[in-house]
């Protein structure tokens, strides 16, 4: 059985869904592929336990070798813009000027990029968080910063609207929004690319790709187990960092391709909770409201947020065992919390295990130990200077933006991806997600990563 | 504080598909290891989380959940001091810095707490209060989000091409050779295995029928597995009896000779399948199909394929890859299906697509069996038990949100009953709740198209002047639409006339038994009705009145209960008749069978003819009216001459 496309994204999350929008609307016939399902907010799961086992491969945590990071990995049609806080920023020379200096690609600087975040931003709604109904978790947040002079600021968000004044708690939304106000590629780039025409296919996980002469095919199984393949002109890989460095793995790329899966990076997050003797209720109001902004953090490579976890994750994260953790536990609305977001310089490395399951080596270095306590001590002077009770730090790390392993690079030596964004040795096979990135930006990947995408989509269309 | 009962949780057999009752046994010991339980936190085992494993364990990767099943196993099995210890160690996990130590933390905590501080179980709500957890979203947005249709409508079309179609109906022909070498015995014994592994992987088959249909648990449960399992039970215990030879009776005039009749397969049944009782619908006509010896084609609704089920049910039960075939797509894939000429089209749908399939067998000469819509009518006597009439009422027009062929679509009951009739129908139909579990009553609608007929009939019942009494929150949009019941209604609203397939209930009063039969037959269907009243003799009087292929008395849809039973409609309803007797050798080629001696004898009726033999044949003729024992004699006055001159004129020939 053949199927006939101009193009083939893989992956509808933030990545995928910016392509398909452009080349869709250049009047391509283009075809995304995505290995979850397509939930609105009428069957979004409801709660936490759901939420995990159906946004998530495999339940929610994926582990690095040594079980010290939890990465999250979304699977479901719009990705990670399904189950992120959507917080979308620029990123800064100090990034960018990086990125150039590994890279040698010259439009990897702020100018450079500007007219890719113009377009990427007049996709979406962009709001910063609403002051008047931050929480008291954000409140202390922000008293905390102030009395210890660091500089903080609001901040923003992809959303349209959260209606706080009607009594709505955007934790809820970690599992899909049911306000339809988190900009989602389902409600602008993805359902934009279906309006101009492109096909999407759900459930359908895909196993392998191949160039030949004049096409790209792609080895797939639809949910009922059938195996279909489809075949097309261009191929985007979208299917997040992970999902891209594996598949080029199975599909015995290693060979052509000296680095793949070198030069991983995922921002460990660490988080502290400090129990207060008044009731904190982080869970109330928007999830999170504020960031760090002081260049003395940023110069130590990490960031803070103030931030909050569901239940689940909460009793994950919390140290104690039976009762003295469950005690913990029945306390949670006295808790308060906030994240180390470790800019991390040592890469980790994807592989894969015997029988093709992922493999991923990643540790913090000396260098991103000294950030992540760097960042610890000043969250505990923070919580000290609202007069937390206890600190209680998290059990383990985070990686919620993962990154590289199909690195930008100007030779197959040191990354996999030349500046036209196709894999070196390839005429057809593209690449738009964060598995660009040639280092850890320090800075929420999302913004950037749809304006790469779009960019990649008007060459494309382009070129074509 | 509450502690684990091990005997308590006996009911856990049944709670997993992926674990055993022993397992969860082990993960209730290692939760309370966890979570033993504080104040106003109940422990682990007794919040009931374990029972809602599979939520979580359909997630996992499968090497995890094997891993996991190991632990649980060996939790089960560990003195509790042991557990405990073992548990402390785990909890060190991140001072030792043993990467399996910490997995084995994670794995079991992350399990334990995502069931408990999930909110699993029927203890949820307690947890959750427990910690003060209020987060919530208050915010209703109306309508379907846009977005919706454009995924439906950018699915790529993954239907086979013709030649795809082409080769399904080649391997079913090969494959037909193979299922007719079978006995009767072995086909019933792979039927058998059919029905215990439905019975086993129940869970997991109501779960793939309620998402896709939306259906509530607990109609899935009775619509799709409890029905399939009645169904295969009937052929167990009859099929042989139905399918065997029969011996028929043999004229006098052939006297000496031997009357049958075989039940032979016909071949390859194709069968185009309903979104309403996706499960059921594949099941029971391949089933019965298969019992009688065919291979099937069975080509589902595109709105509820459960993609690969059918064909991971059938292999474990024993079927051969092409005894039957599922074959996926719109109705265009149906029509090239039917283009193979299967031996017999077993087709379900509405009448609109009924009249299309049977226009393009007709073309073929295939011949088809149709089961189509209804407007079924309950009509309802003053002596009917009230409270009963009501629920069954409910029950008849909102079982499976009245996406049933077979639902009752119009009540009209008798003028002195009408008013308490309709006062306790709409206080009842009040208290039924939506939603897909099993602690709901009514699930949500399955298709956009059908919300949408919903909507335009209770528009036009509502500009015609009908009164609403119930589900008047109905956005016109969701779903999730609740039971609706309509008075004030004429035979002019379309709600009436055409097969509304949603949670309606139109009351209407009548004054007579003779309105009551015009009334119930005012329409172009016939599928099925039922008479409530205390009086027998004139619920059978009227039942036989109504022109319909099926009737319940005190009771609605048993009939279709029933598998001993056939099944179909009369007038637009349908051609045909589907399980039963009837059914069963609907799909047999009835071959009739003679059989006669390898004798020197010449039969009368064969050449030559003479004016002496058909005198003869005329005294014969009259004679074979044959009355009493003088009608006997008198034929064998006629017949023994006849044979003597037929065998003379045969062995001699014509004399020139």
């Amino acid at each position: 059985m053949q199927s006939d496309y101009d193009a083939i994204v893989i992956g509808a999350g933030v990545g995928g869904s910016n392509v398909a929008a452009e080349l869709a609307a250049a009047g391509w016939r283009c075809l995304v592929i995505e290995a979850g399902r397509y939930y609105s907010r009428l069957d979004s799961p409801r709660g936490e336990l759901d939420g995990n086992a159906k946004l998530f491969w495999h339940g929610g945590l994926e582990l690095n070798r040594s079980a010290s990071i939890a990465m999250l990995r979304a699977r479901v049609v719009g990705g990670g813009s399904i189950v992120n806080q959507a917080l979308l920023d620029e990123f800064d020379s100090v990034a960018l000027d990086d990125w150039r200096k590994r890279t040698g690609l010259q439009w990897l600087s702020e100018t450079g990029m500007a007219p890719w975040y113009t377009r990427a931003r007049g996709a979406l709604h962009i709001q910063p968080v609403s002051e008047v109904h931050a929480n008291r978790n954000a409140q202390l947040f922000r008293q905390g910063f102030e009395a210890c002079g660091y500089g903080c600021a609001t901040l923003q968000r992809g959303q349209s609207g959260c209606r706080h004044e009607e009594g709505n708690d955007c934790i809820e939304c970690l599992y899909g929004c049911r306000l339809d106000s988190k900009q989602s590629t389902p409600l602008t780039s993805l359902q934009a690319a279906l309006k101009s025409g492109a096909k999407l296919l759900t459930e359908c996980e895909v196993e392998t790709v191949s160039e030949e002469a004049g096409q790209v095919t792609v080895r797939a199984r639809l949910a009922n187990g059938q195996p279909q393949v489809f075949r097309a002109g261009q191929l985007v890989l979208a299917a997040g960092t992970l999902g891209s460095n594996a598949l080029l793995m199975r599909s015995g790329w290693g060979a052509r391709l000296p680095v793949l899966g070198q030069g991983y990076y995922c921002h460990p997050q660490f988080m502290y909770f400090a129990r207060y003797r008044e009731p904190v209720n982080a869970q109330r109001g928007p999830f999170q409201a504020y960031k760090s902004d002081e260049p003395t953090f940023r110069a130590q490579g990490f960031k803070l947020e103030n931030v909050f976890s569901p239940p689940i994750g909460t009793a994950l994260l919390l140290p104690g065992l039976g009762r003295d953790h469950q005690i913990s536990m029945a306390a949670m609305r006295h808790y308060a919390c906030i994240e180390v977001a470790v800019r991390d310089t040592h890469p980790g490395r994807i592989s894969l295990a015997a029988g093709g399951r992922l493999c991923i080596d990643k540790e913090l270095d000396k260098e991103d130990k000294r950030r992540a306590t760097a960042g610890y001590q000043a969250v505990r002077n923070v919580f000290r200077a609202t007069g937390a009770e206890a600190i209680l730090p998290g059990r383990f790390g985070i990686g919620l933006h993962l990154m590289g392993g199909l690195r930008f690079a100007r030779r197959p030596e040191e990354g996999c991806v030349a500046g036209d964004y196709r894999l070196f040795g390839s005429q057809r096979i593209h690449v738009a997600d964060a598995s660009l990135f040639p280092s850890a930006p320090g800075i929420n990947p999302s913004l950037t990563i749809m304006a790469l995408a779009r960019r990649l989509g008007c060459q494309m269309a382009e070129a074509a | 504080m509450m502690r684990y009962e091990p005997q308590a949780y006996q009911c856990c057999t049944a709670a997993s598909v992926y674990y055993s009752a022993r397992q969860l046994h082990g993960l209730n010991r290692l939760g309370d290891c966890y979570c033993p339980g504080v104040a106003g936190l109940p422990c682990f085992s007794a919040s009931g989380a374990a029972l809602d494993i599979d939520r979580l364990a359909h997630a996992m990767h499968p090497q995890d959940r094997a891993d996991f099943g190991l632990l649980l196993d060996m939790a089960a099995r560990l003195p509790s001091p042991l557990l405990s210890l073992l548990l402390r160690l785990f909890n060190q996990a991140e001072t030792f810095r043993f990467a399996p130590l910490r997995l084995a933390r994670l794995g079991t905590a992350g399990v334990v707490y995502s069931l408990y501080y999930g909110f699993a179980g029927p203890g949820g709500a307690q947890v959750r209060n427990g910690l003060g957890w209020d987060a919530a979203i208050r915010t209703v947005l109306p309508g379907e989000p846009p977005m919706n249709q454009l995924v439906r409508d950018a699915a790529p079309n993954l239907a086979p091409d013709a030649d795809e179609v082409v080769a399904v109906f080649k391997r079913a022909r090969n494959a037909h050779l193979d299922i007719a070498a079978l006995s009767l015995k072995q086909r019933l014994a792979v039927l058998d295995n059919l029905c215990q592994v439905i019975v086993r992987r129940r869970a997991e088959i109501i779960a793939r029928v309620t998402e896709e249909t939306g259906k509530c648990a607990s109609d899935a449960l009775l619509g799709e597995i409890f029905a399939v399992i009645d169904n295969l039970e009937y052929l167990r215990r009859h099929a042989c009896k139905v399918l065997a030879d029969r011996k028929m009776p043999t004229p006098l005039a052939m006297l000496g000779k031997q009357s049958r009749v075989w039940y032979e397969p016909l071949g390859t049944i194709l069968v185009i399948a309903p979104w309403n009782y996706p499960f059921y619908q594949a099941i029971v006509p391949i089933s019965i199909a298969f019992a009688a010896g065919n291979a099937v084609v069975h080509k589902p609704s595109e709105f509820t394929p459960l993609r690969g089920l059918i064909e991971s049910i059938l292999a474990e039960a024993g079927f051969a890859p092409d005894w039957a075939q599922v074959v996926y797509g719109t109705g265009s894939v149906g029509a090239t299906c039917l283009a193979q000429r299967p031996d017999k089209l077993f087709f379900t749908g509405s009448v609109a697509t009924g009249k299309k399939v049977m226009a393009q067998a007709a073309d073929l000469l295939v011949p088809v069996e149709l089961e189509l819509g209804g407007k079924d009518a309950m009509l309802v006597f003053a002596d009917s038990n009230l409270e009963r009439s009501v629920a069954g009422a409910m029950w008849g027009a909102f079982t499976n949100t009245g996406q049933s062929c077979t639902s009752i679509e119009r009540c009209y009951v008798e003028r002195p009953l009408y008013d308490r009739f309709l006062a306790l129908l709409v206080s009842q139909t009040r208290k039924l709740t939506l939603g897909t579990s099993s602690d709901h009553d009514i699930g949500t609608m399955t298709t956009p198209t059908q919300i949408e007929i919903v909507r335009a009939h209770l528009a036009d019942a509502l500009a015609k002047g009908a009164t609403q009494h119930t589900g008047q929150d109905w956005d016109g949009q969701s779903a999730a639409i609740p039971p609706i019941v309509l008075s004030n209604v004429t035979h002019e609203m379309c709600v009436m006339q055409e097969e509304s397939f949603g949670p309606f209930l139109p009351v209407m009063p009548f004054d007579s038994e003779a309105e009551a039969i015009t009334l119930a037959n005012q329409t172009i269907y016939g599928l099925s009705a039922c008479v409530w009243s205390g009086d027998k003799a004139r619920a059978e009087r009227v039942a036989r009145q109504l022109k319909v292929g099926n009737v319940s008395i005190n009771n609605h849809m048993i009939t279709e209960g029933n598998h001993a039973l056939p099944f179909g409609g009369a007038k637009q309803s349908g051609i045909g008749r589907f399980k039963g007797e009837e059914g069963l050798r609907g799909f047999c080629n009835v071959k009739a069978v003679m059989v006669d001696g390898n004798s020197a004898k010449i039969e009368a009726n064969w050449y030559p003819f003479t004016t002496a033999k058909y005198e003869a044949l005329d005294k014969m003729t009259v004679a074979s009216r044959i009355r009493g024992l003088g009608g006997i004699i008198r034929f064998a006055l006629a017949g023994l001459p006849l044979e003597q001159l037929a065998n003379k004129l045969g062995k001699q020939g014509r004399q020139r």
